[in-house]
């Protein structure tokens, strides 16, 4: 059973405009809707699992190191098992964490570079 | 004809091989895909099959593009390259993203071919390989080391990313890079590597149109920008920010001169931001000029790309662009102080 979700912080970088755009979500302060959405989300993902526990990535693209103007996300959940953290990108990204990487975008908004 | 032991480069049907395109299996869709191009390639030159992989082996006898257009359905990138939806000299599709992506890889094929002499990619006739409808509302278009891959963009910020000839062009061109200087994409070289893909992005899109330098937009991106933004565009080659305080994409943080150079490590040490920097030098010269750009200045950064290396940093650049500028117009021609003044005019 997945531990409580307490945080999820979210920075996106790359990609071909080279944006930087983020969010930090907390269940608790959301509407009772978007709660339930990121909640499942974030369960059906996997990242929110055992203590240390991360899906492994999904099938690498072919020549991922030679890939250009690919988006990399950084996403950290902080659960009641603990801290998890994820660095995945266009040619990674499984399927399963997508939609949860997708409500994530919708939530951005830019962030200052450091 | 070579006899490869691969079975599935000799003899299944094509509708075989387009069901195989959309395997599950990674490993089955790129054997069919090779194979597919290589099918292209028979067709149009009766080359003889090479048992390595097409994409990168197979010259075009006549040098002639071939292009290859697929379908990803808004599925992930696990399913690249997708079905194929347009071949060579195929009919024009009811879907204008397979269009642009078809038109818009021609006309990047047809600049380096009829500018510089150079048969695709790899001056090798590589097939060019483009994606379409990748992932859901996906707000990026990128090169996987092997193809174009682009998204529909969500329709607030971006929209679909085939509209945009120098975002084509761009994508191309890391095509291009990686198979000259090979520029590694992180820091200084990254940098100049994103700036290159500008460079000969904006290039392309000035020689289609007939524009002259000082009569261009100089931006990159304008056609691709959602109605959600005010942004102009995602990046300009002048001394002034794409986009200012924009509620979705913030303020343009590119600098123009190298005393802003960003130091950070984001954006693998600010490839996409510090590609500013050269890129302003690139519209100084080719403003000095004048004329159409693609005459003077993009021999000259034609011809530095290929003189430089994979850890070529800003300073390599400056020197090998103005030597290539003597080289090309004479020792203290005005080409090559043109180009001196245009690294001095951003810091050098």
């Amino acid at each position: 059973m997945p531990s409580k979700l307490r945080r999820i912080r979210f920075r996106q970088t790359g990609g071909f405009a080279g944006l930087v755009r983020g969010c930090e979500l907390a269940p608790e302060a959301l509407g009772a809707g978007e709660r339930e959405e990121l909640v499942r989300l974030a369960r059906e993902s996997g990242l929110v699992a055992a203590p240390g526990g991360a899906p492994a990535p999904g099938t690498r693209g072919t020549g991922r190191d030679r890939a250009r103007d690919t988006m990399r996300y950084e996403i950290e959940i902080e659960s009641e098992a603990g801290v998890v953290r994820v660095v995945l990108d266009d040619l990674d990204l499984p399927e399963k964490v997508a939609p949860l990487v997708a409500y994530l975008q919708k939530h951005s908004r830019p962030m200052p570079l450091e | 004809m070579s006899c490869c032991p691969n079975p599935i480069h000799c003899i299944l049907p094509p509708y075989v091989l387009d069901h195989m395109a959309e395997s599950s299996d990674p490993k089955v869709r790129r054997l069919a895909i090779e194979a597919i191009a290589r099918s292209a390639t028979l067709r149009a030159t009766r080359v003889a099959l090479s048992p390595f992989a097409a994409r990168t082996a197979i010259a075009s006898a006549g040098a002639r593009k071939q292009r290859l257009i697929y379908d990803c359905k808004n599925r992930g990138s696990t399913y690249l390259p997708g079905t194929l939806v347009r071949s060579e000299g195929d009919p024009k599709s009811s879907d204008p993203a397979v269009n642009e992506a078809y038109d818009h890889s021609g006309t990047t094929y047809d600049f380096y071919k009829k500018l510089f002499g150079r048969n695709s990619l790899d001056d090798g006739g590589m097939t060019l390989v483009s994606t379409v409808h990748l992932g859901n509302k996906y707000n990026n278009a990128f090169w996987n080391g092997e193809q174009m891959a682009y998204g529909d963009g969500d329709g607030e910020i971006f929209i679909r990313f085939t509209k945009s000839l120098d975002v084509v062009g761009h994508e191309l061109t890391h095509g291009v890079v990686s198979h000259t200087a090979d520029l590694e994409y992180r820091d200084e070289p990254g940098a100049l590597n994103e700036h290159f893909a500008d460079v000969f992005g904006v290039l392309v899109k000035q020689w289609k149109k007939k524009q002259r330098a000082d009569k261009a937009d100089w931006l990159i991106g304008k056609e691709i920008m959602g109605p959600g933004t005010s942004a102009k565009a995602l990046r300009t080659f002048k001394d002034e920010p794409a986009y200012e305080n924009d509620p979705l994409l913030g303020t343009d943080p590119q600098p123009k001169h190298l005393s802003k150079k960003y130091k950070g490590t984001a954006d693998s040490g600010g490839v996409h931001i510090n590609s500013g920097i050269p890129n302003h030098a690139f519209y100084l010269v080719a403003r000095a000029l004048g004329g159409n750009a693609w005459v003077k200045a993009g021999p000259i950064w034609y011809n530095t790309l290929r003189a430089l290396h994979q850890t070529s940093d800003f300073a390599d650049m400056v020197a090998m662009s103005t030597q290539t500028a003597a080289t090309l117009y004479g020792v203290g021609s005005a080409e090559e102080k043109a180009v001196a003044k245009a690294w001095k005019d951003v810091g050098f």
